[in-house]
């Protein structure tokens, strides 16, 4: 569903970021993206949701070249994917709702679809008494919730997180990763980008660890295997 | 397909950046509706110079007789006569006035000065011909042979190189109106594509955000245009009223002046469609500009 064949990134006339990646998420994949600070999570998480072209090499999602892709096509690609941004990225001027709300206006969805989907989620992310609240007056949990709210409330193919639980207390965290399992088994591919080593060895769930720009492909870590098995 | 944002994503009710735009596209909106008003008035009072002038011949029986020997009074006022009955008798001219010696003389007084005498003074018979239509060829070519079989030496004057002057004098002062009124609303346009880029790039991470959900470029930009439309519609409105405003004040201070030099503003009714074009070329010019411009950066995104 989504292969990457030896794709380099740089910007502007900067180093090579990412260099000779080359790996392939199965529709329903779950996996982790680590690697130390500076190592080039977001920036293949900006490859991932088309918020960047490759420099080189091939990058095709959901079975299209995104580099020969016309730019409606790649706005349809990106409406099939959810994004967890490291800095949230609210719009500060406009309520929870409407924040949330902005994925399904941008497919066209009916107001009253609209609504009930916003009001639901709102609910599952447990902010539905803060429906109103702009994003300044909530707290950096609070506002991490809405951004998650709003990434899969479209009901995406591909979701991504980067750092999702960064923000988190590890009582919501984990709650966060089981609502991102619920969905997996739903059929959502989901590539979670973190450097907490406790949750890639809780979860049982495969690697892509990235140093200085270069990409390998790892097992779950031992200890989450272990754990799984019994 | 133009999706069209249910409500307002990025733009904050009362943004800045919009008085900017409203303030220029007033001031340019007055500077074009006195351009117009002044190019309207000048047309109508061209057309009424014109008409003024274009309806009569003035012939001149000249003093001498072409070898430059004086002729006498007696001589001049005889031609005249005979030329009057003609051009009396002649169908399509509706009035005939004889300048003798005492009228042309009350004309040249002035240059001369009264103490001058003009008694030894040889002077021309003029004759004024009033004509039913203006720029009749037909007639002014009979009115030519009847005069020259009575006095070969007389000249028809039509004054169509005074009415050349006047027209070309005319079109140079539209022409430049018309720049005027071009000019300001090229800077309209100008500070519109500015606002609206500087506008863009203020909200450039929320853009962004947009465009990385798979937003069309038309969605997102949709907003900004529909903002510049509104204050620059709503600018252009009231900076025309003022400017007629300001021409009828002027027109009444006008008026006031003694021999005025400045005409007072007058149009035709119909002209009045002027003041309803221009606010909707202005909005309508700025929202071209302003899609262009937004459409151009949002192009730019992957
Ligand atoms: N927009 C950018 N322009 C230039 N360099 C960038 C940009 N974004 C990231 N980088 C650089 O790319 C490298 C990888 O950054 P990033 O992808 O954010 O890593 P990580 O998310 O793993 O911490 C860093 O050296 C960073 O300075
Ligand atoms: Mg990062």
């Amino acid at each position: 569903m989504i292969q990457f064949e030896h794709v380099g990134l740089r910007y502007d006339v900067g180093p090579e970021i990412l260099t000779d990646v080359t790996f392939t998420l199965e529709q329903g994949a779950f996996h982790f993206l680590s690697g130390p600070s500076g190592a080039g999570k977001t920036s293949l998480m900006k490859l991932l949701y088309l918020g960047h072209l490759p420099t080189r090499g091939v990058v095709s999602m959901f079975g299209q070249d995104v580099v020969t892709a016309t730019r409606e096509q790649r706005m349809m690609i990106r409406q099939r994917i959810g994004v967890v941004f490291q800095d949230f990225r609210l719009l500060p001027h406009l309520s929870a709702f409407d924040n949330v709300a902005l994925p399904l206006r941008i497919m066209g969805k009916k107001p009253h679809e609209v609504r009930n989907a916003v009001t639901e989620i709102l609910e599952w992310v447990g902010l539905a008494e803060h429906i109103n609240a702009k994003p300044s007056i909530l707290s950096g949990g609070q506002q991490q919730r809405i951004a998650i709210a709003r990434a899969v409330i479209g009901k995406p193919r591909l979701l991504l997180a980067d750092e999702p639980t960064g923000n988190l207390d590890d009582v919501i965290g984990y709650r966060i990763m089981s609502l991102f399992e619920q969905l997996n088994r739903m059929g959502t591919t989901i590539v979670i980008a973190t450097h907490n080593q406790q949750m890639m060895d809780h979860f049982n769930h495969p690697r892509l660890t990235l140093d200085k720009g270069h990409l390998a492909v790892l097992p779950p870590s031992p200890k989450a295997r272990l754990k799984e098995a019994f | 397909m133009i999706l069209r944002p249910a409500k307002k994503m990025l733009l904050n009710s009362g943004d800045d950046g919009t008085r900017f735009i409203m303030l220029v596209v007033v001031m340019m909106s007055v500077l074009s509706t006195l351009a117009v008003g002044g190019a309207l008035t000048l047309a109508h009072l061209r057309s009424t110079w014109v008409d003024a002038v274009a309806g009569h011949i003035t012939i001149e029986i000249p003093a001498s007789d072409g070898q430059g020997l004086v002729r006498s009074p007696d001589t001049l006022h005889e031609k005249a006569t005979a030329a009057y009955a003609a051009l009396s008798s002649t169908p399509g001219v509706t009035r005939v006035d004889i300048l003798d010696r005492r009228d042309v003389e009350k004309l040249v007084s002035p240059w001369l000065g009264e103490a001058v005498s003009t008694n030894d003074m040889p002077l021309p018979v003029l004759i004024g011909v009033t004509l039913s239509a203006p720029n009749d060829e037909a007639l002014t070519q009979s009115i030519r042979s009847k005069v020259s079989a009575i006095d070969p030496p007389s000249i028809v004057e039509t004054h169509q190189s005074w009415l050349a002057d006047l027209r070309r004098f005319s079109l140079i002062l539209l022409l430049a109106a018309g720049g005027m009124a071009t000019i300001t609303i090229a800077c309209c346009i100008v500070a519109v594509a500015g606002a609206v880029a500087a506008r863009l790039s203020e909200h450039q991470n929320d853009i962004d955000l947009l465009h990385v959900m798979g937003a069309t470029d038309a969605y997102i930009g949709q907003e900004f245009v529909d903002s510049v439309v509104r204050s620059v519609g709503g600018a252009a409105v009231i900076g025309t009223v003022l400017g007629l405003i300001f021409i009828k004040i002027g027109a009444a201070v006008a008026g006031e002046i003694q021999n005025a030099m400045l005409p007072a503003m007058a149009w035709k009714m119909a002209d009045n469609l002027w003041f309803l074009i221009l606010p909707a070329l202005v909005t309508l010019l700025c929202y071209f500009a302003a899609r262009f411009t937004v459409l151009r950066s949002l192009g730019t995104m992957p």
